[in-house]
């Protein structure tokens, strides 16, 4: 059997006969695996099984003839405890997971375990405003999936920082001048920023973002809504 | 009629249980969301959750719950000191789940408990 | 004895301290509401001992609130003086017995390294008390589980009083510092099976700084939990 080890967040659980799982793992190398995991039910542990949702481990895995991996070995690495403190939080939690298998065919989508990883570390930060880890969950992933506004001009090819205040035309995917518009230039510079951050922790330090994350927020999940559910 | 009771605070659920049980509804408890998977084997036809529960939250309970194909069909009847509003959920996330109804503890007496709970075996979980 | 200024701590200082509050006075009050609703259907399936102790800490909590409020305002100053932490810990045993067995605890008393400190007893009890009910995760096994007060030597001027269960996963450092900005949470700031509010710790922390020491979390051979660090006294304890 071909074995190795990686790094990996699980996505997805479903139960498999009397005492087995399915996993859908995103591993930091190799993108989404779906993988078996024998006789994880049968042990007093039904919810963990050796591997934690909302966690990174370190998973030994075999191929095997079919295309589940076996799951030969599980460590806990990292769990991200504070999410399960609050409903809000875990419901943001299983939907970023959600998003993420979705997007990820088999076998790929490496890139994205960056992105869930950060986001959930943000999400398991209490410091770090709920809205904000959604945004630059939201922003990174339209960025990698293509489907990101332009933030650099206007439709009519003008720099955006030539107005004031702008509204965001769905058509062109782009923000117009527009004095009764809900966008201001901070806000195009705080999207701008989050595509350069690693991490949403990052965003935190900027001062007065709770004036802006609002509608920025709304935006990006309406984006999200849209072009990747 | 089994009821499974996600329920905390042993002392509240004796007299949940109690109240049921005069009514002719066998109770089971679980104090958590780890005993209460194990319980659900026994057989039950409604599930009365608190969602601020130890360890994994009520949340976490319902999709592990759901994920189990023999308990897709278990309607859920949130009885919590959570409200629907402090919790964020919206019809969606109750579809979703198979949640029939979501009662706030302080305003909800144990006859309304009762009759939500009788009410929640007629009512398919789709 | 003196008395102690205010150490200009802010624990309660917070809106989401108030609602950890009224979050943790529900449980006493939906029992109470609950217990007569079922005592007028059969009043034999009621344990009334039980809804009047229940009742009781309900307003101990409050009077638990209300004294940390006081001091950390500056509406009352704490008198510390020497106070033997064995005299402490068999106080608050019989406070808390009648919850111990309600969640299943069993109660013990360890009193083999407990100096005089010097506190102001009522905080001292009270801020015990609240570490207590946090580390009273509710226990549904069959057999009891073990919580026991002990104190031990941190340095030459300072003692812990731990309240400590074997078998217990404890708290970190950092999940104590996350409590704090956790409060207000819709379910608990502490995890780890605990569904405590927040309100506990926070009186906790208001008290122990107030008497110039701290919460911590605290390892003592195969046992974890919370702690007090207090100062040591160097007189002979009057009690």
């Amino acid at each position: 059997m071909n074995q190795f080890v990686s790094k990996g967040i699980v996505l997805h659980r479903i139960n498999y006969g009397e005492k087995d799982r399915i996993l859908t793992l995103l591993l930091n190398d190799k993108g989404k695996i779906r993988v078996l995991a024998k006789s994880v039910r049968s042990n007093k542990s039904k919810l963990a099984g050796g591997i934690e949702l909302f966690s990174e481990s370190t998973v030994g895995l075999a191929k095997s003839r079919s295309d589940l991996y076996i799951l030969t070995s599980g460590r806990l690495d990292r769990h991200f405890g504070n999410i399960a403190k609050d409903l809000q939080r875990t419901m943001l939690g299983y939907e970023f997971l959600k998003i993420i298998n979705k997007l990820c065919e088999d076998g790929s989508g490496e890139d994205f375990y960056r992105i869930l990883l950060s986001s959930l570390e943000g999400l398991d930060d209490p410091e770090i405003d709920k809205e904000v880890t959604e945004l630059w969950f939201n922003i990174q992933v339209l960025h990698e999936t293509g489907s990101l506004p332009n933030l650099q001009t206007a439709p009519n090819g003008t720099d955006l920082e030539q107005a004031n205040m702008y509204s965001f035309d769905y058509d062109s995917q782009c923000f117009t001048p527009n004095n009764r518009g809900g966008f201001s230039q901070n806000h195009i510079k705080l999207l701008r920023l989050i595509l350069s951050t690693k991490n949403p922790k990052k965003l935190v330090q900027i001062e007065n973002i709770e004036d802006l994350v609002s509608a920025a927020h709304r935006l990006s999940h309406q984006l999200v809504e849209q072009y990747v559910r | 009629m089994k009821i499974l009771l996600i329920e905390p605070q042993n002392d509240f659920a004796r007299v949940v249980s109690k109240s049921l049980e005069l009514g002719g509804i066998e109770v089971l408890h679980a104090s958590d969301a780890q005993a209460a998977v194990h319980a659900a084997e026994q057989g039950i036809d409604v599930v009365v959750l608190e969602l601020a529960l130890p360890g994994h939250n009520g949340l976490e309970f319902l999709y592990e719950f759901r994920s189990y194909n023999d308990w897709r069909a278990i309607p859920i009847v949130m009885y919590s000191h959570i409200s629907s509003e402090e919790a964020g959920f919206n019809a969606e996330i109750y579809d979703r789940f198979g949640v029939v109804a979501h009662l706030y503890k302080p305003t909800t007496s144990l006859k309304k408990l009762e009759d939500s709970v009788r009410g929640a075996v007629l009512e398919p979980v789709r | 004895m003196g008395d102690k200024q205010i150490t200009g701590s802010d624990h309660l200082k917070s809106d989401k301290v108030l609602k950890a509050l009224i979050r943790e006075l529900k449980n006493p009050l939906l029992l109470v509401a609950r217990s007569s609703e079922l005592a007028a259907k059969d009043s034999r399936a009621v344990d009334f001992a039980e809804i009047e102790k229940t009742a009781e800490q309900a307003l101990q909590l409050i009077d638990n609130y209300l004294l940390s409020a006081q001091s950390e305002y500056g509406q009352k100053q704490l008198q510390l003086e020497p106070v033997s932490l064995g005299s402490i810990f068999y106080d608050v045993a019989n406070e808390i017995n009648a919850l111990a067995k309600a969640n299943n605890y069993e109660l013990q008393v360890d009193t083999r390294h407990t100096a005089p400190v010097m506190v102001d007893p009522q905080a001292a009890r009270t801020a015990l008390g609240s570490l207590s009910q946090i580390m009273m995760i509710p226990n549904s096994d069959k057999r009891a589980k073990i919580l026991r007060f002990t104190a031990f030597k941190k340095s030459t001027s300072e003692v812990v009083a731990g309240v400590l269960v074997p078998g217990s996963e404890g708290f970190t450092e950092a999940e104590l510092a996350a409590a704090d900005r956790l409060q207000g949470s819709t379910i608990t700031v502490l995890g780890k099976g605990s569904v405590s509010s927040g309100i506990h710790l926070a009186i906790a922390q208001s008290l122990a700084e107030a008497m110039g020491g701290q919460v911590l979390p605290v390892k003592r051979l195969r046992m974890k939990g919370l702690g007090m660090q207090l100062i040591k006294s160097e007189q002979l304890a009057l009690v």
